[in-house]
């Protein structure tokens, strides 16, 4: 079971540099070549002053920047990754993130709900992050929930 | 600030509008290694069979959040970049696993009036859908497009 005492705690703060090297890599892993995420001259000519970060930037940020998380599940006694699946994604954007910036995120587990899957007892966990750029402004907040099983299903 | 950046414009767009589709290569293998790599999710359940197995998956599955990432470029292509979006948000509904083909689809559902003069608001409902018609991933986004 989830430690629910952890409910509405700051579970992990970190601090993340945006390379132009993630977002290129980032891009080409989904399959987009819209070269303002390759290309700096091209980003610029589009009006940007740097490359700018992909939609689900975030994902990037959550992993690379957050390098306690699978620590931060055992915390939660989530001991096995392989027993949690992604149910739901939110991004909801603030200000623009760029090449260049440094990004600071907080990482907060806001509920826990029990339901009665097919395979047996399923947890609802939420996450929620927030991120601030080098000058203090929020750029970013996602909601992540997860599905955490309790065992195999056959 | 270029937040104003869009190729599109408020007037342009219309409630019931359905986007281009986007249809992405095969998923292989090796696809979910690379966005393992690119975003720092080395869950084993995505890039090792036998940790799929053992997990009852079935063998490995794509993150989810590759699964958004194609949806995040197929939004990315119909704004003109990645700023005009304000929201965008999916709920993961099945499994993608080796060859599946995916295609990301929309349909403008709301038009309103932003809270800063000269925008408005496009809610487009979306969907990530394999070629037997299996929904893996479905949900909207938000975006704060400059009037003519």
């Amino acid at each position: 079971m989830v430690n629910r005492e952890m409910i509405g705690k700051a579970l992990s703060t970190f601090t993340y540099e945006v390379d132009r090297s993630k977002i290129r890599e980032l891009a080409l892993a989904v399959g987009d070549p819209n070269p303002i995420y390759q290309d700096v001259a091209a980003a610029r000519a589009a009006g940007y002053p740097d490359l700018p970060a992909p939609p689900t930037f975030g994902t990037v940020l959550s992993f690379w920047g957050n390098r306690r998380g699978f620590i931060t599940f055992r915390e939660l006694n989530i001991t096995q990754p392989n027993l949690v699946l992604h149910g739901e994604e939110e991004y909801n954007y603030l200000a623009p993130i760029y090449a260049g910036d440094t990004i600071t995120g907080t990482l907060t587990m806001t509920g826990v709900d029990e339901k009665q899957g097919r395979t047996g007892s399923l947890e609802f966990v939420t996450f929620e992050f927030d991120y601030i750029n080098q000058n203090g402004a929020a750029v970013l907040k996602t909601r992540q929930t997860a599905v955490i099983r309790q065992e195999v299903a056959k | 600030m270029i937040e104003t950046q869009s190729k599109l414009y408020f007037e342009d767009v219309q409630v019931g509008d359905v986007l281009p589709p986007l249809t992405k290569p095969p998923v292989a293998h090796n696809l979910f290694v690379r966005y393992s790599g690119a975003s720092g999710d080395f869950n084993p359940l995505h890039t090792d069979p036998a940790v799929g197995l053992a997990g009852g998956t079935g063998g490995v599955i794509a993150h989810g959040m590759l699964i958004m990432g194609f949806l995040g470029h197929f939004v990315s292509d119909y704004l003109g970049g990645p700023l005009p979006l304000s929201r965008f948000g999916v709920r993961f509904q099945s499994m993608t696993r080796i060859s599946d083909v995916i295609t990301c689809s929309g349909t403008v559902t709301k038009k309103s009036e932003a809270d800063e003069p000269g925008f408005g608001l496009i809610e487009v409902t979306i969907a990530a859908t394999d070629a037997t018609g299996d929904k893996k991933a479905s949900g909207n986004f938000v975006a704060k497009l400059p009037k003519r």
